[in-house]
């Protein structure tokens, strides 16, 4: 240690040691164990500081023993990856077209249709499609966290291509920036899960802070998480990739690193140049990538024939579930009815209502009143009110709406008028 | 105060009488009534406006707007920042409240927005304050058809307007804790406001002190390294209420020399400053009667004459008794709305604007509030402001009394004095205050772990480079420090980020711990949050037992969940309120120098802190008698700060005294005249500083007993012999800077050692009191029975540590 340096080590430990010392009393109430002793030192809590110095010292000087033993070449090893540039290492996969994830026999025609499906406007060639998911040192977000893994996977000549870029030093994230934006160049959509609200905009910090143009921001983003959610949302509870494997693809992996121990994994290489915790962490984005790639085709079919694939019907209609649906989403739930619960009959007897299919309509809506269905109820009493103009029918219906909920105003105005409709000429009160 | 004032004994009356005008007539009934009560009284004249013509280069569209609010020309100080401004200048503005100091920002920021498409980012301490300024720049947006885009951006912001906020908005308005923690932390979102933000105001610039100050000025540095990875420097325009030091504070808050724009070109009407003193009730003992009484006595004849009043009281509790006190005389009939109305920190909001629109709309006779009503609140016009005690310093009692008063009308401001022995020094030397200088601005923006909290998040935001500055602290070694902490990563000249972690949650600008405490109603069943605290407050207040009041309405505070950071409480008719008894232990941690020797000394350096919340007083309304007490469990408040301290050798203090108890009676009657004086001295709030008396190696302590009466107390709290011959007697007097970490004030108190003892000397023995008074040594109990008065007993121990000055002259500390 040269004069300057021992002088800096000097001071920097009486710095650590008041620091310590002011820091002891910020928080809020301590303990008994404070401030009892009878004994010649002024304070038990120097003592207690002394030997918390002493703690930190230990930690330093072996995470300063340790670091000399990072090694590129035995993580590159490991990986199967090969250097990039200074402080970046990649590793590169071709899988060809049909390799099984799961239950799911993966391919690229199948992924083009699904886009075809989601993002009409691009067409159906699976080429410029990206799988994008990220390792990131935290979840919190801001501009101190960064991406140390960004997998990224395509479609091309019957195969998928898997790129993975990992940060082995802070240093390589600029190759790193610069090298997926060439690969990504003629992207022209990126699927990811959950990536709307996380990757996506912690990548454009990166791009920001390293004073770059963002290669990721394309017209189209397809986050799987929320079509997920609304097929399965009610059946999955939780929407995480994990569980989405487990349910729907059969996919159980075996001795994964958890996704939040990935930061973790990561200091620990930087610090004490451990090479197993990240070579799990690449193994974890690289099964993530895979199952994109597997999900977009499967969620595709689900979309096309939920009923087949226990999804929410519904996800034929327009989320909204506003207007008559699609003459064909129309006519899957009609041929399906048996099939349907009761969320979706009431669904298709909305639609039928906006398209004048009164008798099919009306057969849910009284198939459901039987069971007290408010929604049901209502609309039948409006379709004999207005519809039919049957306003014995429609009091009828008015009447089981006042017993099963007898604070709603709504339906004794209802039977109020009702009243009155069937005494007076009717088109005095319309 | 920059005024040309006459400062009149109270005997030859004051200033002209014109019998119409109800202010002026309210002050000439005062004094008829109460000539003896009246110290002191200053009349300030009124004053013309000093004009300048509009800026020839001003945007045609900005001037149609100012003309059609009737603003035909500037005052002279708005025309000097609005040069300084254009000239690419910090400056600051310290001019009086209601002098239009929002136009010395407002208008060359516009003007650099209609130019240029500039932005510009408004700090103000409250959020309250934010949203009256963005109401204001609407009002003048929509005079003139700029199309400005004004947005606020804080904690309320809908989380789908904020992308529209960040990348449309023109000028944001926001506060220092949504820049500290939400701006900063995420900078590559505002990357487009960043590049084009030319200028950064900061309102209400005197709040910015002690810790607050110091984190704010660490936000300011962050703020300006992060403009500079964007590639701009802005200008600053920072506004004041009066300072002693504006522009030096301003210049160490914002890193960089600022211009200082300090005279108003503002017209004012006459202001009549009225120092006024209870008549005693027992000389002996040098009981006076109380404050509260002559407030509520001078309040009701204001709102009996038809005048806007706004009453100032010191603490929270104290604005609750003086509202049900008025209220009793002036709301007694609940179907009319209420023409008193409290105002305070910890009511809800909604609570606070509904008294605010009261207050412009004229329906609010008066307002009675803490110090939260002293910042820019819009509440219109009021005639007369009562202070009920003095407020702790010059400038905090300039920046109330300016809360009342009208361009062209008089106003009246009343000071009543309390027994406290600053006030009681201020009424006694009306001199120190009409004529004295306001305080001092201090920060200590280096302090260590202030500084090392902004590091932190300084690291976060973008990577530090070898070399790099951040203000004056000792950057590299702090960078290590964290490096060991685990939190960053030495790499190539670079201290980069590496934690999970997001550091602007953790670290609050306003305290040094987290945690609001809310307060919530449980009354039949219920579960309603009717107000909030913060966590410096909460062992005082929310014990449980208290009585807490809410628009001088009691509830009682049934549970106390301390971890949950909650309060429970139940509607109650309690006639009593109540006062909690806390204490205060010291240990001495390292020892940074001092002057032993010689028979006493004194030395200063690094302490421990302990507060505990023990009990509480239960105190009946009208007549202020105890009627009892309970405990309180809970835990300590610690604190690391540094003090300074007086003893005297063991062998001087047997001979000077009979008894131990004596001697010790004799520290506390000191401690109590020096903490008067050191506050004084630093130009310090008496709060910012803390007293203690106890031994010197922390075997024991002092604090009050369930009567009131000061005893010692061991370490674990239990009472404690100080008279046993078989143990050491050391008493040893402290003053310590009263924040986490200290703000650099036991330095000046350490370098003025002997000149505090030396005042304290003057202040006691100048006293007018036979044995010891409130205003001198601190209460006195009736009957304590000793041979030596309290009086002597402190003198004797002031002139065991140096006693009067031998050679000082005997400055302006006498009466």
């Amino acid at each position: 240690m040269s004069g300057a340096g021992a002088a800096r080590g000097r001071s920097v430990s009486a710095l650590r040691e008041r620091l310590g010392r002011l820091r002891s009393g910020t928080g809020a109430g301590s303990g008994p164990e404070s401030g009892r002793r009878d004994g010649e030192s002024p304070s038990p809590r120097v003592d207690d500081l002394r030997a918390r110095l002493q703690r930190m010292r230990r930690t330093s000087q072996r995470a300063g023993a340790i670091r000399a033993e990072r090694d590129e070449a035995a993580l590159c090893g490991r990986i199967d990856g090969r250097p990039l540039a200074a402080g970046l290492v990649v590793r590169e996969r071709r899988l060809d077209a049909g390799f099984r994830h799961g239950d799911i026999a993966a391919d690229g025609e199948r992924a083009g249709e699904a886009l075809r499906f989601f993002a009409p406007a691009l067409g159906a060639r699976p080429e410029g499609l990206v799988f994008m998911d990220t390792e990131t040192t935290g979840l919190a977000g801001g501009t101190g966290t960064l991406v140390f893994q960004l997998g990224l996977a395509r479609w091309r000549e019957g195969a998928l291509e898997v790129v993975q870029y990992l940060l082995t030093r802070f240093e390589g994230e600029a190759a790193m920036l610069e090298h997926a934006g060439e690969w990504l160049s003629g992207m022209r959509a990126l699927v990811t899960f959950n990536g709307k609200s996380f990757d996506a905009p912690l990548l454009a910090a990166r791009y920001r802070l390293a004073k770059r143009p963002d290669p990721f921001a394309v017209p189209v983003h397809l986050d799987l998480l929320h079509p997920v959610r609304r097929a399965f949302g009610a059946a999955l509870g939780d929407c995480r990739l994990g569980t989405v494997e487990r349910h729907l693809l059969g996919l159980e992996r075996e001795g994964d690193i958890p996704g939040h121990e990935a930061p973790r994994a990561w200091f620990d290489w930087l610090r004490h140049g451990e090479v197993h915790a990240l070579s799990r962490v690449l193994e974890h984005n690289r099964l993530d990538l895979l199952s994109l790639a597997a999900l977009l085709p499967f969620l595709h079919q689900c979309y096309r024939d939920p009923v087949a694939r226990g999804a929410d019907p519904r996800i034929v209609l327009p989320p909204a579930a506003r207007g008559p649906g699609s003459d064909s989403a129309y006519r899957y739930l009609r041929e399906r009815r048996e099939r349907l619960d009761e969320d979706s009959l009431r669904a298709l007897a909305r639609c039928a209502r906006r398209r004048c299919d009164w008798s099919l309509a009306v057969e849910i809506w009284r198939a459901l009143a039987a069971e007290n269905c408010i929604e049901s109820l209502e609309s039948l009493a409006k379709y004999h009110e207005h519809v039919v103009r049957d306003f014995v029918e429609a009091g009828a219906a008015t009447s089981t709406l006042i017993a099963l909920e007898p604070d709603a105003a709504r339906h004794r105005h209802r039977a109020a008028r009702l009243r009155i409709r069937r005494g007076a000429p009717s088109d005095q009160l319309d | 105060m920059a005024v040309s004032s006459a400062l009149l004994p109270a005997e030859s009356g004051g200033g002209e009488q014109r019998a119409p005008e109800p202010v002026a007539e309210l002050t000439a009934r005062l004094e008829a009534g109460h000539r003896r009560r009246i110290c002191a009284q200053l009349v300030v004249p009124a004053r013309d406006g000093v004009y300048t013509e509009l800026p020839a280069d001003l945007e045609p569209r900005l001037a149609g707007a100012l003309r059609r609010r009737g603003i035909e020309r500037l005052f002279r100080h708005q025309a000097r920042a609005w040069k300084a401004v254009r000239e690419g200048r910090h400056c600051v503005v310290a001019t009086p409240t209601a002098s239009g100091k929002t136009l010395c920002y407002n208008l060359p920021v516009l003007q650099s927005v209609l130019e240029r498409r500039t932005k510009a980012l408004y700090l103000f301490p409250t959020k309250a304050l934010s949203q009256d300024q963005v109401a204001e720049l609407t009002e003048l947006d929509g005079d003139g058809a700029l199309g400005v885009r004004v947005f606020t951006f804080d904690g309320d912001t809908p989380g789908d307007a904020r992308k529209a906020v960040r990348t449309r908005g023109d000028i944001v308005v926001s506060n220092p804790d949504m820049l500290h923690q939400g701006i900063l932390p995420h900078h590559t979102k505002w990357a487009q406001f960043f590049e084009s933000l030319a200028f950064v105001v900061i309102d209400e610039l005197h709040t910015y002190r002690g810790v607050f100050g110091s984190h704010m000025a660490n936000v300011v540095r962050r703020l300006r390294r992060v403009g500079r990875f964007y590639g701009v420097e802005p200008v600053f325009v920072l506004c004041s209420a009066t300072i002693a030091n504006p522009g030096e504070h301003a210049a160490r808050l914002i890193g960089s020399s600022v211009e200082t724009i300090g005279e108003s070109g503002a017209p004012q009407g006459a202001r009549t400053v009225l120092l006024w003193n209870p008549p005693l009730v027992n000389r002996e003992l040098g009981i006076r009667k109380s404050a509260r009484s002559q407030t509520t006595l001078i309040a009701r004849m204001a709102i009996r004459s038809g005048l806007k009043s706004i009453v100032f009281a010191r603490t929270r509790t104290m604005v609750e008794v003086l509202t049900r006190y008025l209220k009793d005389v002036f709301d007694a009939d609940p179907r009319r709305p209420p023409r008193i109305r409290a105002y305070r920190g910890g009511y809800l909001p909604t609570e606070r604007r509904g008294t605010e629109r009261g207050l412009r709309a004229g329906r609010v006779d008066c307002v009675v509030a803490t110090s939260a009503l002293e910042l820019g609140v819009d509440i219109g016009a009021l005639d007369v402001c009562l202070l009920n005690g003095y407020p702790g310093t010059i400038a905090g009692t300039w920046q109330r009394l300016g809360r009342a008063g009208r361009r062209r009308r008089p106003a009246l401001g009343v000071l009543v004095a309390s027994s406290q022995p600053l006030d009681q020094y201020i009424v006694r030397n009306p001199e120190f205050f009409l004529g004295g200088s306001p305080e001092h601005a201090r920060i200590d923006p280096d302090q260590l772990l202030i500084l090392l909290d902004h590091v932190r998040c300084a690291a976060f935001e973008l990577p530090f480079s070898d070399g790099e500055a951040f203000g004056d602290g000792p950057l590299p070694e702090l960078l290590e420090v964290l490096q060991e902490e685990g939190v960053l990563h030495h790499e190539g000249g670079r201290w980069h980020w590496m934690a999970e972690s997001y550091p602007a949650g953790s670290v609050s600008l306003r305290t040094v711990s987290e945690g609001n405490f809310v307060v919530v109603d449980t009354t039949g069943g219920a579960s309603d949050v009717i107000a909030e605290g913060d966590y410096s407050g909460a062992a005082a207040t929310l014990y449980e037992g208290a009585i807490y009041m809410v628009q001088a309405r009691p509830w009682q505070v049934e549970k106390l969940d301390w971890e949950g950071r909650k309060a429970f409480v139940r509607r109650t008719e309690a006639d009593y309120y109540t006062e909690a008894i806390d204490y205060t232990k010291l240990d001495v941690l390292e020892r940074f120098g001092g002057d032993e020797g010689g028979g006493a000394g004194a030395a200063h350096g690094e302490v421990h802190l302990v507060r505990r919340v023990a009990g509480y007083k239960k105190i009946r309304y009208y007549t202020h008698e105890n009627v009892g007490y309970g405990k309180v469990n809970l835990p300590d408040q610690e604190m690391h700060t540094t003090a300074v301290w007086w003893s005297v050798e063991a062998a001087r203090l047997e001979a000077a005294f009979a008894c131990r108890a004596s001697a010790l009676d004799g520290f506390l009657g000191a401690a109590h005249a020096m903490h008067s004086v050191a506050a004084l001295l630093t130009m310090s709030e008496a709060r910012d500083i803390g007293r203690s008396v106890g031994d010197r190696d922390a075997g024991w302590f002092t604090a009050p007993g369930a009567t009131g009466r000061v005893q010692a107390r061991g370490r674990d709290g239990d009472e404690f012999d100080v008279t046993d011959p078989a143990r050491e007697f050391q008493p040893t007097l402290y003053l310590y800077d009263n924040y986490p970490g200290g703000i650099g004030l036991s330095e000046p108190l350490f370098a003025m050692r002997s000149r505090i003892v030396a005042h304290a000397f003057e202040l006691v023995s100048a006293c007018a009191c036979p044995a010891g008074c409130p205003a001198c040594v601190g209460p006195v109990l009736a009957g304590a029975g000793a041979s030596r008065s309290p009086k002597a007993l402190a003198l004797e121990v002031l002139r065991l540590l140096g006693g009067p000055e031998p050679d000082a002259p005997p400055a302006r500390m006498h009466s």
